[in-house]
């Protein structure tokens, strides 16, 4: 059924009575013939063995630098607008596992560095790099499911939406990323800050169970808490600065919780404070099983009219799910929160509000669409004692998709692992905009937030650390004997330095 | 001050602006002959554009004359009568606008856009201008096009399958790395499909056509389609789609196959064809290409005017009318149901 290309019909024109211009009535044969503004495809000669031994072998895409349809290639590369003026030599889409170990001993027999990308959906573009091969792995997008032992064999590629819609008709479910678009593969690396965190490991990548891998010797390896610990022990959470390529998880997932269920409260700007206090007040007694955040929104119509004198253009927003196994469940779960004096206060409520994971995902997506983008964060046990810079910086915002998000985590504690980080609240600023002329003014401004949130920083979590402007403070990101034995196991596994290390500006 | 000192003082001061106010009107001439031109030029007069040039009239519009079809030097009458079938041979200009008019000595500079499609490539375009035309005795000399060359050749450059296999990079963890698509994205087939209905929905996500944050799946698609940079990207990735192997639906819709034939045969093949194979001249796509529950969610979407409502989606407008037959979602099990059986299976 494939057919022949025709030239396309102007669907589109604005009015289709006038197709017949001025234009055609003038018409006169001039026989006018169109070249292409680009050249053919054309690779340069004479390069060495081992790239023409990595076009060989690849049943993917290799892309050359300065070749007609590099940029095309680089710029796909990056889910935001932003595409970041960072230029690797080589990029390699592969197909197979094959095509990971043939990228990868390209990399090393070429003395270029290496680094992964699985949807590039990053707020600081860590995996283009200037110079060396960036490998793509977002075909690797099989997902088998066991659903006895609740085991999902994933690819890298995946996405956190399409791999809960598939969990879910076995009754299962996984801590994705809040964004449905989010792949799972960077997310999980970077520890995983998903959905039912609390419950459900603490950060996601706590509910890995395996990972099959590419080395730096381009050995194919199977890692677990058993075999190749040292290498299942950095891959859960040495996200960007891994000396290895993930090409599958090993996931063990959760039963599907059947009453997800959500209380929302709207509140004037004027109690933050309040609501903060709230979030401290309830947070060490709630079940495990709820998630608690605050964020800060532009306003809508049912609660403008309600609002007078200032800040009347944004709202807080407390939103608290339960993921229950029944709605009597949720209830309970939600009840510190409704008495609590401070919801008195609010001006607009939506109980009882069930959420399934499609419905969560929406909410996330709706206001964090694809733009330009930048983010930043602090782990803190002393949320109280950010909300005074949390106001300034919302009153400065230079853009109206600016906002912070306020997290209630707990006290958790992890195993053994690269991931090393944490606060009783997850305390993350997002900038986001539409125009080039504005990226200085978002950078600028979410970069001295968070400098002034730093006092109150008990760490950080390194998948939305600003690491365009803090890559000097990568390290904080781990506690610091993690942060040693990264660097420890780098130097045994990789010592060459074939992968890339963390980004640094 | 005696009284004539006065008067004179006056004079002097209010000399400057007479003599603008008569520069003023004259500019206003000038101004008057460019916007005649544009007005001539949208209801298609030929005759009355030509009358507004000189016999000897230069006529220069910028740019490499080998991309660039209309690009090089015309001129006379018979000059600018070349220009404008050249154009009309190699263009339709859908939309011309001006924004900015503005008049130093004899000459008027307008500043403009236009938005226009090549007849080879299908190629839409905005391209930015100014127009500089030089007028004596209310009569255009010279002509100047200083044209966004750039945006008529991208519009030129034919469909790029390797260019689209590169932007289809973006597309391909929801679509699918055969665009067969994937129901746990809400992402349906793309191949079985005809090429021109598929750009025409790129540019209806792109234009915020189609979409919005009240289609949420649209809404993805509105974020990844403005991320294609440019029309000729979106011709590009649809070329790309193109070359992907056939693959067909596997699932199923339960319904009384009887009365989804009935409403299939009285209500949709007209538009959609007998076998469901679509009909590119009505912009109507192959149904026979799409999985059941991909064809469920968009029937709920028109019924519930998600989609087809936006004034510019003419096609979309006939099918949020059509759907009306549909009473129930058991009617759209039933038809769909119907519609999977015209669909090919491998």
């Amino acid at each position: 059924m494939k057919k022949q290309r025709e030239p396309s019909k102007e669907q589109s024109l604005k009015d289709p009575q006038k197709r017949q211009s001025l234009l055609d009535f003038a018409s006169i044969a001039m026989g006018g013939l169109l070249v292409s503004a680009l050249p053919g495809m054309v690779r340069a000669a004479g390069k060495n063995d081992a790239l023409q031994r990595l076009k060989s072998s690849v049943v993917g895409a290799v892309v050359e630098k300065n070749t007609t349809f590099y940029e095309p290639w680089r710029r796909s590369m990056i889910w935001q607008y932003r595409k970041f003026e960072r230029y690797p030599d080589i990029l390699v889409q592969a197909k197979s596992e094959d095509d990971v170990v043939a990228a990868v001993n390209f990399a090393r027999d070429a003395g270029m560095k290496i680094t992964t990308r699985s949807g590039g959906h990053s707020w600081s573009g860590c995996y283009l790099r200037n110079g060396g091969v960036l490998l793509d792995v977002s075909q690797f997008q099989g997902v088998e499911i066991e659903e006895k032992s609740g085991i999902a064999r994933v690819g890298a590629g995946v996405l956190g939406r399409s791999l809960n819609e598939q969990l879910a008709t076995k009754g299962l479910a996984f801590p994705t990323a809040h964004c449905g678009m989010v792949p799972i593969s960077g997310f999980l690396l970077g520890g995983g800050l998903g959905w039912n965190s609390t419950a459900w490991g603490g950060m996601s990548v706590f509910n890995v169970v395996g990972i099959d891998v590419v080395t730096a010797e381009g050995e194919k390896l199977h890692a677990n808490e058993k075999k190749n610990a040292d290498i299942f022990w950095a891959a859960r959470g040495g996200g960007p600065g891994l000396f290895f390529t993930v090409t599958r998880f090993h996931l063990k997932c959760h039963p599907l919780p059947q009453a997800i269920t959500t209380d929302t409260y709207f509140f004037h700007y004027s109690e933050l404070a309040s609501v903060v206090s709230l979030m401290e007040d309830v947070g060490p007694g709630i079940d495990p099983n709820l998630e608690m955040l605050t964020v800060i929104i532009p306003t809508f119509p049912e609660l403008s009219q309600k609002c007078s004198g200032s800040e009347c253009d944004r709202v807080v927003a407390l939103a608290a799910s339960a993921f229950a196994k029944a709605p009597a469940d949720a209830r309970n779960m939600l009840a510190p929160i409704a008495a609590h004096p401070v919801t008195k206060n609010a001006q607009f409520v939506i109980p009882d509000r069930p959420t399934p994971f499609e419905v969560l995902y929406q909410d996330n997506e709706g206001p964090f669409p694809q733009r330009r983008a930048r983010a930043d964060n602090i782990y803190t046990n002393r949320a109280a004692n950010t909300v005074p810079a949390l106001s300034k910086y919302m009153l400065t915002a230079p853009s109206t998709g600016n906002t912070p998000v306020i997290l209630w985590r707990g006290d958790l504690k992890f195993p053994d692992a690269a991931y090393s980080s944490t606060g009783r609240f997850y305390l993350a600023g997002y900038a986001q905009w539409d125009n080039e002329e504005d990226d200085f003014a978002n950078q600028q401004w979410l970069r001295e937030f968070y400098d002034e949130m730093q006092p109150f920083a008990s760490g950080y979590y390194i998948n939305e650390f600003d690491r365009e402007t803090r890559s000097n403070m990568t390290s904080a990101c781990f506690a610091p004997p993690n942060w040693e034995k990264l660097k420890t196991l780098r130097a045994k596994f990789d010592p060459d330095g074939v992968f890339h290390e963390f980004l640094e500006v | 001050m005696t009284i004539a000192k006065f008067i004179f003082g006056v004079m002097l001061t209010l000399s400057p602006l007479a003599s603008w106010a008569s520069d003023d009107s004259a500019d206003d001439l000038k101004v008057k002959v460019a916007k005649d031109l544009y007005a001539a030029f949208s209801r298609n007069d030929m005759p009355a554009v030509l009358s507004l040039f000189s016999p000897d009239v230069v006529f220069k519009f910028h740019g490499p004359e080998e991309l660039v079809p209309q690009a090089g030097t015309y001129k006379g009458h018979h000059g600018v009568a070349q220009f404008f079938a050249r154009i009309g041979e190699n263009f339709h200009i859908s939309e011309i606008g001006q924004r900015l008019f503005s008049v130093e000595g004899n000459v008027v500079a307008v500043v403009g856009w236009e938005n226009g499609v090549s007849k080879t490539t299908g190629g839409q375009y905005t391209a930015n201008w100014v127009h500089l035309l030089t007028i004596e005795d209310d009569s255009i000399i010279h002509f100047e096009e200083i044209t966004d060359s750039g945006a008529i050749i991208e519009a030129l450059a034919p469909a790029n399958v390797a260019r689209g296999e590169a932007f289809y990079a973006t597309c391909l963890a929801c679509h699918g790395v055969e665009g067969q698509g994937q129901q746990g994205m809400h992402a349906p087939r793309l191949t079985l499909q005809d090429s021109d209905y598929l750009l025409q929905q790129l540019r209806n996500f792109r234009q915020m056509v189609r979409g919005g944050v009240q289609d949420f799946y649209g809404w993805q698609m509105n974020g990844r389609a403005n991320a294609l940079p440019g029309d000729r990207a979106l011709r590009d990735v649809v070329a790309y789609i193109e070359t992907l192997p056939d693959t067909y639906a596997t699932d199923d819709v339960i319904g009384n196959l009887k009365r989804g034939q009935s409403i299939y045969e009285s209500s949709c093949a007209s538009c959609h064809g007998q076998a469901a194979e679509g009909n590119p001249a009505l912009s109507s796509p192959a149904l026979g290409g799409l999985d059941g529950w991909y064809q469920l969610e968009q029937l709920k979407k028109f019924k519930t005017g998600v989609r087809g409502e936006h004034q510019e989606d003419l096609f979309g407008a006939q099918m949020r009318a059509a759907v009306n037959v549909l009473q129930t979602e058991q009617d759209m099990n039933n038809v769909v149901s119907y519609i999977m059986t015209l669909t090919p299976r491998k």
